[in-house]
């Protein structure tokens, strides 16, 4: 063959998939500019649902922290879904729509983009946490203050990060299992909002809680976040915040670590069955 | 009667002579040993084992253009898919530009590119421009590169015009020339074209065969690999073609090699009334009958017949003149790629989807 | 010529067992009764669990019951509601199958919601099961008389008849939005979920949104199914009307939804045939 023409220095492959990364990213931040209405559908009305919680809370006479529990909640349930909706299932919808065999074919890594699609979904989903966090202050009072901003933010981006790897992983599984992940995942939404204790302290679910705070990146943000806004006592923490950090330090490598292991070993098993080229299951 | 007045012309073509290819194991384009893919489908008893492949060889050289042709359901997608690393054989051994698709895909990926027919070209709502940037980018190609070979493809494939235009704005053919279009912004070693022109109009499909000529041309190096049901397609593109039907490759030859197989007579076709008996018409000298065609609407069917020479062309015409039948319409011609199709698979292709089309009802 | 009842019924029989095939192909039956309980169940837990940290009293607490009831019957909105319109979504960008039927005689309503009614029954089970698991887990009591289980039934088809209403607006928006119609549906059954009064009375949220409230056939529904249930006094607001009164109001409301969904829908798919959407995709 002729190889000069394909010969790659060292750099090439991180070239290629920063590439890939950008451009699949581009679909996404440019496109939401030609449709706008996703400000309704992904930032506004999402919100509002968030709003009932609170309201469950005044009914039952809560303590005014719980509404910063759910305000918090509903931020980080807006990247949670983004992480499930935008990333997980996206091979899903990719395949269905008849794109995905040429992902596959091209020489880019499966990370790069989906990479790309976290980029290029962080703008919408940032949105939508934002507005969360303003209506949460403006309509309904909360104090969301952390007493170390930048503590805080770390925290924030921890745990980003180890859900966004988590996001890979999931992606790995529709590649090989199709519409049948598309609706567990569907199903286990609420159950995660349940084990990650979006709308109330992790400590509400006794040993359950210290199960999900030991696996769960979520969970674990969360509850740290809430700390640093409440201090420890007002949020009900469930571990020292160091802990809780040190955790999330933990767990971005591994969840990367076991993302490229998954997506490698979901694709060779979709090779060998077939699944990769089946295109509605 | 002189034959030679009636014949149609072969069209001409310049091709890559088979003894100057290499088709060994690491020098071939594309090499292929024993593949076999078999699929299960439903869950416990009810699994079934479908077997797409059953055995499959293939050596296609650089700077081919090779063909692969057969039916619907034949075993040309399954191995398009396992040449493009998509799809593991249950068995066998596949070696594409040089590397061990199983063991190394990403160096294939870079040499290769796919494009399976349809309308699927990427997501609708970019322009057409941005698609092909965008595709061009997940092979790593610098974006001002990128930017120049999507505007030469712009034009060469008549999509200048729809340049600014979303793709869910475009018609179906603009959709499969812009599916076509994103398979060559890579510049790749070697394209395989999985039924391109499916659906396309004439002139669309005559655009594409035309690129497919000047992009071969302009580097000798390039490599295509074509799967196709349109035996007119093969013949006039393909340097070699490789029959297959039914997960095996019955025959891999040139298209005037594959004729020469089936027979030196010349092709002749009459059109007589509906229910002509034709049987006294196999019994003249030098004469076989092929095959007859159903009736059409204009109440004629066509009688395919082998002839030898002029004399038993002679007497295939006495017969019916002595019997008083009405001959529609004659022609002749070399053997088509299609007689030569159903001599090697043992039916035509028309006959092959009625019987899938008639098993499929019976099985509903 | 006027088509005979059979013939027009037919279309829908097909178009309710290609729904069922969709929703029930994908997995096996353990795996898909786990799908069809796991997200009300998962709620029904979420509301336990918000009741037990702020009261921690008794789940047959009164307060419990009345959202715990209509968090069990907010799973039709999730299901009818939000199916009609993701099978604009499914059959136009994954299946492109839309284009066809939009063409057949049948017509994209019958389809649609003959193709709903897997949902439906998807709907009714899981209510059924939430409700329940409320009776046999947590210990609550609801009235089981022929005349309760009776108006139960005619309510909760009612009800489904209002929320399918709903639904039928929300997928002729389908039509006409991009993309954005599969995040619509989550995003409308969000909001629904606040204005509703599925889980607090309605009467807590500011005053310019208590006629919206009102507007909904679901609202009407689920104070009619809570009071059938034994379950009374949730809201101040809604308790206003007597039983009867309750009964005509929500029928009331449900025809208008119901002639206004048609229309609605009718007009959409007539804008989204002249601007060539039904068989284009917008995915990205």
């Amino acid at each position: 063959m002729n190889r000069d023409r394909f010969a790659e220095d060292r750099l090439e492959p991180l070239r290629t998939n920063l590439r890939a990364a950008w451009a699949r990213a581009y679909v996404r931040i440019f496109a939401a500019s030609r449709e706008p209405s996703w400000i309704l559908f992904e930032t506004i009305m999402p919100v509002l649902g968030m709003f009932a919680y609170v309201y469950v809370y005044r009914a039952l006479g809560a303590p005014r922290e719980f509404e910063t529990f759910v305000v918090m909640g509903g931020v980080m349930m807006a990247y949670w879904l983004a992480v499930l909706w935008s990333m997980g299932t996206q091979w899903f919808f990719e395949k269905q729509e008849g794109n995905l065999e040429f992902y596959l074919v091209a020489p880019c890594s499966r990370m790069a983009i989906l990479a790309g699609m976290a980029l290029g979904g962080v703008v919408m989903t940032s949105m939508r946490a934002g507005l969360s966090l303003v209506a949460g202050v403006l309509l309904f009072r909360t104090n969301l203050m952390p007493g170390e901003p930048w503590l805080a933010l770390g925290v924030f981006l921890l745990t980003l990060g180890s859900l966004y790897a988590l996001g890979m992983c999931l992606a790995s599984l529709f590649l090989m299992y199709g519409r049948e992940v598309w609706h567990v995942s569907n199903a286990l939404a609420e159950p995660m909002y349940l084990v990650n204790g979006l709308y109330f302290p992790l400590k509400a679910l006794g040993p359950w809680g210290f199960a999900a705070i030991s696996t769960l990146p979520l969970a674990i943000g969360l509850d740290a976040m809430r700390q640093l806004v409440l201090g420890p006592v007002l949020a009900r923490g469930l571990l020292p915040v160091g802990t809780e950090v040190a955790l999330l330090a933990a767990s971005l490598p591994v969840n990367l670590g076991l993302a490229v292991w998954l997506l490698a070993r979901s694709e060779r098993i979709g090779k060998r069955t077939g699944a990769l080229i089946l295109r509605h299951q | 009667m002189d034959l030679d007045v009636m014949h149609e012309a072969t069209p001409q073509r310049v091709t890559t002579a088979p003894e100057t290819l290499d088709l060994s194991r690491d020098g071939a384009a594309v090499w292929a040993s024993g593949l076999t893919r078999s699929f299960v489908s439903g869950r416990g008893r009810s699994a079934k084992t479908v077997h797409a492949l059953s055995g499959v060889d293939l050596g296609i050289g650089r700077g081919e253009l090779f063909g692969v042709l057969g039916p619907n359901g034949a075993g040309k997608t399954t191995t398009m898919k396992i040449l493009t690393t998509l799809l593991f054989p249950t068995t066998g051994e596949v070696r594409v530009a040089g590397f061990d698709a199983i063991a190394k895909p990403r160096d294939v990926r870079r040499r290769i590119s796919l494009v399976s027919g349809g309308d699927n070209a990427g997501y609708g709502i970019l322009t057409v421009r941005e698609s092909l940037w965008m595709f061009s980018q997940f092979y790593g190609v610098p974006s001002k590169l990128a930017r120049e070979r999507g505007e030469e493809l712009l034009d060469r494939l008549g999509l200048r015009e729809k340049a600014d235009e979303r793709v869910n704005r475009l018609s179906t053919g603009f959709k499969q020339r812009l599916n076509f279009a994103r398979g060559f912004v890579s510049d790749p070693a070697i394209v395989f074209l999985d039924e391109p022109t499916l659906g396309l109009d004439v002139e669309s499909a005559r655009n594409i065969r035309g690129f497919l000529r000047e992009w071969m041309a302009a580097d000798r190096t390039r490599t295509v690999v074509l799967t196709t049901h349109y035996m007119a397609e093969a013949d006039e593109l393909c340097d070699r073609i490789a029959i297959i039907d039914r997960g095996k490759i019955l025959a891999t030859d040139t298209p005037q090699g594959l004729r020469a197989r089936v027979s030196a007579d010349r092709r002749v076709v009459i059109e007589l009334e509906t229910g002509t008996p034709v049987d006294a018409l196999a019994r003249v000298p030098g004469v076989r009958l092929l095959r007859t065609t159903p009736p059409g609407e204009r109440g004629t069917f066509g009688v395919h017949l082998a002839v030898a020479d002029g004399k038993a062309l002679r007497g295939a015409l006495d017969v019916l003149g002595v019997e008083g039948r009405t001959i529609h319409n004659l022609s002749t011609h070399d053997p088509s790629l299609e007689d030569v199709f159903v001599a090697i698979v043992g039916r035509g292709l028309e006959e092959i989807e009625a019987d899938e089309a008639k098993r499929r009802a019976e099985g509903a | 010529m006027a088509l005979r009842l059979e013939e027009r019924l037919r279309p829908v029989r097909a178009a309710a067992h290609l729904g069922f095939q969709i929703e029930s192909n994908w997995s096996d039956p353990l795996v898909f009764l786990v799908y069809a309980l796991a997200r009300p169940l998962a709620t029904s837990l979420i509301l336990l669990v918000m009741f037990k940290v702020v009261i921690g009293g008794a789940t047959t607490d009164p307060r419990f019951v009345a959202l715990y009831v209509g968090n069990a019957l907010y799973t039709y909105v999730l299901l009818l509601l939000v199916g009609l319109s993701w099978a604009i979504f499914e059959d136009r960008e994954q299946y492109r199958m839309l284009k066809y039927v939009a063409v057949a005689p049948m017509g994209l309503v019958s389809y649609l919601l003959g193709r709903s009614w897997a949902k439906f029954v998807l709907a009714t089970v899981s209510a059924t099961v939430v409700l329940g698991f409320g009776v046999g887990a947590l210990g609550m009591r609801f009235p089981f008389t022929l005349q309760s289980v009776a108006l139960g039934l005619g309510v909760t088809l009612v009800g489904a008849a209002g929320v399918a209403a709903v639904g039928l607006v929300l997928a002729g928006c389908a039509l006409v939005f991009a993309r954005q119609s599969m995040t619509m549906n989550e995003a409308t059954a969000s909001v629904l979920y606040l204005l509703c009064g599925v889980v607090f009375p309605p009467d807590l949220m500011p005053r310019l949104l208590h006629p919206v409230a009102l507007a909904l056939p679901m609202t009407w529904w689920l104070e009619a199914s809570r009071r059938i249930l034994g379950v009374r006094g949730f809201s101040p607001l809604l308790a206003q009307p007597g039983d009867a009164a309750l009964g005509a109001i929500l029928l009331a409301v449900t025809a208008a939804w119901v002639v206004g969904g048609f229309v609605v829908f009718a007009l959409l798919e007539r804008r989204a045939r002249s601007n060539g959407l039904l068989d284009i995709t917008t995915a990205w």
